[in-house]
């Protein structure tokens, strides 16, 4: 009978390997010349500061979302209404923006961004608000209310803001003044970075090392106990959504700002589910959600450049995210010995 | 001479997140058709062992050969697969399904095309109910069962198996006093149709009392193995504890204070049916005790003291205050060990730091923010002046049975409650535990705190109450100082021959 010590370097490197190979075969099998589509795949982030640079960003905007999903997480709650936050968050910002006239920079980006963070907040808030007040299932109304909220950012931006001169369904471009400071010459990527990483730290605090963070993680953990030390948590049902909420929000106003500049139908599609990945590849961690939101924007990325320059089809380049997806967050690869006959 | 069903060799696992090593090169030998018990104190690694055999804990070495077969169950339905069954401390069914749904889970009787076989399933039920004398309401909801039928009901899963060694740890620990030997008899018969039993137990006499063997299991280590015919409560006692401890705490004669807790008339009605009609004082510096059978009212006196319950008339006073709720209880500081120790006592998915700051982690902070060497430093008080074996920063779950609780009732006592509600206080433990809970409560005592205990243990009862009160059927039975009543007298009230 061998130890099992060790065991756990063997399941990450057959996590590692599996996922490495299973989108190796799959393009071998798939493209007409599977190595400049694998070269693409694996390198492509790497090869233009363009590509880098776009990367980071998208890894900054996952960072937040991801950081929404995991206190909701923390607390016990769910919070499956991101995609309709980071819309509702975009669009506030862009019509803040558009309105803000005169002025000046920094305390305008201030007043844009604190907006679009107050209207994730408290779309997610009216979820949590329900959960303490009826026991509605926050499940349900934070996913029917980002529904809703999706349709009528869309009629926003189609209708009563578009921009008649544009062939996008858009909206004007917001004021340049507006525009956050660019770090890597004509990527997207901006100093929304340092902030999402700083907002990293924020959470853990928060949630470890606060009296309020010791509460929500109680709640999440066994609601009959924190009932039992007579802490009053019926509140930590609403705080965690506000917080969760403002931080789509967040990234909205962030994806204005820093990288679209204006509102374009279905522009921030996508974000919200990804937080979640975000959050399980971090197995829940905030210190954990960086690497984990690089991985996800690395994935991402790979794909995108990899569909421009190879024969990599659009539906491919998603089964291939899946399957790498997947294979990370089935962490408990557990090698288990079976009863080995005598 | 006939080979062992079951041979364990220099077992040895360590939890990594804490390192400590909870069973350590441990070794056990068991027969055929043969009943042996592993007893120790708490934490000396029994579970932790037979949690390996039966396939939930993953070994970092040794060896296992069962029914001729080596080889380390990676999962428990693997463990059931090759015959190994195991009845936990705290049972684990679906509370959604039914009883016969958790019955047959993982071994459904197959109808052709995935549909299950009720018609044997029940049959398959029925005659196991018969053969080890185990009723079952087989399509009744797990979540409407008290505890000893949920206990059946667990059983029921593991013997619907065809397994040749059950584990049972500490199955009269949840069982009434009453139905200890109805748990006797089915070992018994176990043992009579060829198969084996291994029992993880505190109690000494029960050990002596059913075991053809008995193993010492010391700080990971299996001691030794003795035959049960040629040893004795005492002996062993010695040999589990190294020497002798006093077990019986002086009753001090005291003067008590003022009252400090009052139930005037409490009355719990349900569907019509007077569950509970109670009147009792708590006074400063006394030690009240409620016992009785089960079902008797102890569970609704702990639910409507918590606030789970609301009662249906009557009047709780703390001390010139009406109560209604849990957290109104906690709010005046009041004390309360829970007997639900692993859901509602404890957190068991955070540390054990965490675990006891609940009732003042405000006065570990500054302006919100913890301050993590004042958390750890009373956390290390703790442990010493508890004898907790781990770090402030483990995670409960990781912990014996035994020092989950003494965490919880080191939270409760070192708050210096004015009023201590106790549940069950030395449910699971072991002697040195019990010493140890039984003179934290006099200490409090002494200070001029008033305990209620709620209490399901006769002796218990008898040796600790100032006041001691019987429930017969929702109802007062006895209400007195305890003397001059003995062990045979208290179980007559208890039974409701005398009233």
């Amino acid at each position: 009978m061998n130890s099992v010590s060790g065991s756990s370097i063997k399941t990450v490197a057959v996590t590692l390997v599996a996922a490495v190979s299973i989108p190796v075969i799959l393009l071998a099998l798939s493209s007409e010349d599977p190595l400049q589509s694998i070269t693409f795949f694996f390198t492509g982030p790497f090869q233009s500061t363009y590509n880098l640079g776009n990367m980071l960003d998208n890894t900054a905007m996952l960072i937040l979302t991801g950081l929404g999903m995991s206190i909701a997480f923390r607390a016990g709650t769910f919070n499956l209404g991101g995609e309709g936050q980071v819309y509702a968050g975009a669009i506030t910002a862009v019509i803040i923006s558009l309105n803000i006239g005169n002025t000046a920079g920094f305390t305008g980006i201030v007043i844009v961004l604190t907006a679009g963070l107050l209207t994730g907040a408290l779309i997610a808030g009216i979820s949590g608000f329900l959960k303490k007040q009826w026991n509605t299932d926050e499940l349900i109304s934070t996913f029917l209310l980002s529904g809703a909220i999706i349709h009528l950012t869309d009629f926003l931006i189609a209708n009563p803001f578009r921009d008649r001169s544009s062939f996008l369904i858009s909206t004007e471009k917001i004021p340049e003044k507006l525009f956050l400071y660019k770090l890597m010459g004509s990527s997207h990527l901006n100093i929304s970075f340092f902030l999402s990483i700083a907002a990293v730290f924020l959470a853990y605090i928060f949630l470890f090392k606060s009296t309020t963070g010791y509460e929500i993680r109680l709640t999440g953990l066994n609601r009959k106990f924190v009932e039992y030390g007579g802490i009053p948590y019926k509140r930590h049902l609403v705080i965690p959504m506000l917080i969760s909420g403002g931080m789509y929000g967040l990234a909205g106003s962030f994806s204005v700002l820093g990288n679209f500049h204006m509102g374009i139908k279905g522009f921030t599609a996508g974000l919200g589910w990804n937080g979640i990945a975000v959050t399980l590849i971090a197995g829940n961690n905030p210190i954990f959600i960086i690497p984990g939101a690089l991985i996800f924007a690395y994935l991402e990325a790979g794909t995108e450049v990899a569909m421009i320059h190879s024969d990599l089809s659009f539906e491919f380049s998603n089964l291939i995210k899946a399957v790498i997806f997947f294979l990370i967050t089935a962490k408990r690869f557990k090698l288990r010995r079976k009863v080995t006959l005598g | 001479m006939d080979t062992p069903l079951l041979e364990m060799h220099g077992i040895a696992k360590t939890f990594h997140k804490n390192s400590v090593k909870a069973v350590d090169g441990a070794n056990l030998i068991v027969g055929q058709s043969e009943i042996h018990i592993i007893i120790g104190e708490n934490g000396a690694g029994k579970s932790t062992l037979m949690h390996i055999l039966s396939g939930e804990v993953f070994p970092d070495s040794g060896k296992i050969i069962f029914n001729n077969r080596e080889g380390i169950p990676g999962t428990p339905s693997e463990a059931l697969g090759e015959g190994i069954g195991m009845l936990h401390q705290h049972i684990k069914l679906i509370p959604e399904l039914t009883v016969l749904e958790n019955i047959i889970l993982g071994a459904e009787p197959s109808g052709g095309y995935g549909i299950i076989n009720r018609k044997e399933a029940i049959k398959k039920l029925n005659r196991l109910s018969v053969k080890y004398d185990l009723s079952a309401e087989p399509d009744k909801l797990v979540s409407t069962l008290n505890s000893d039928e949920k206990q059946k009901t667990a059983l029921l899963s593991i013997l619907f198996q065809d397994i040749k060694l059950l584990i049972l740890d500490e199955p009269t620990t949840f069982f009434s006093e009453l139905k200890t030997d109805s748990v006797y008899k089915l070992i018994r018969k176990l043992k009579s149709i060829g198969k084996s039993v291994v029992i993880i137990t505190h109690k000494l006499k029960e050990a002596a009392a059913i075991g053809d063997f008995i193993t010492v299991m010391r700080g990971g280590k299996t001691i030794l193995t003795l035959k049960a015919s040629e040893t004795d409560p005492h002996r062993l006692s010695n040999i589990i504890f190294g020497d002798e401890k006093n077990l019986s705490p002086v009753r001090s004669g005291s003067i008590f204070g003022n009252p400090l807790l009052e139930l005037k008339n409490l009355l719990f009605i349900k569907n019509g049916k007077e569950i509970l009609d109670i009147s009792l004082t708590v006074r400063e510096g006394e030690i009240v005790v409620v016992t009785g059978i089960r079902e008797s009212g102890l569970e609704t006196l702990e639910k409507l003291l918590s606030g789970e319950y609301k009662a249906s008339a009557g009047i709780i006073m703390y001390k010139t205050a009406e109560l209604s709720g849990r957290t109104e209880l906690r709010k005046r500081k009041a004390g309360y060990i829970p007997s639900d120790r692993i859901k509602t006592g404890t957190s068991t998915e955070s540390s054990i730091a965490e675990n006891m700051i609940l009732l003042n982690y405000k006065s570990f902070s500054k302006s919100g923010i913890f301050r993590a060497g004042s958390i750890k430093k009373f956390a290390y008080t703790l442990i010493k002046k508890y004898g907790i074996t781990g770090v402030p920063g483990q995670i409960m779950s990781t912990l014996s049975g035994g020092n989950i609780q003494r965490v919880m009732i080191s939270r409760e006592i070192e708050a210096n409650p004015e009023l201590l509600i106790v549940a069950e206080p030395s449910r699971g433990l072991d002697i040195k535990s019990k010493s140890l809970i039984y003179n934290k409560i006099f200490n409090l005592k002494n200070k001029g705190s008033g305990i209620l205990i709620i209490s399901s243990d006769i002796e218990e009862s008898l040796r600790i109450a100032d006041r001691l009160i019987i429930l017969y059927d929702g109802k007062v039975a006895y209400s007195g100082d305890g003397k001059g009543i003995d062990r045979s007298a208290l179980g007559k009230i208890m039974l409701g021959y005398d009233r």
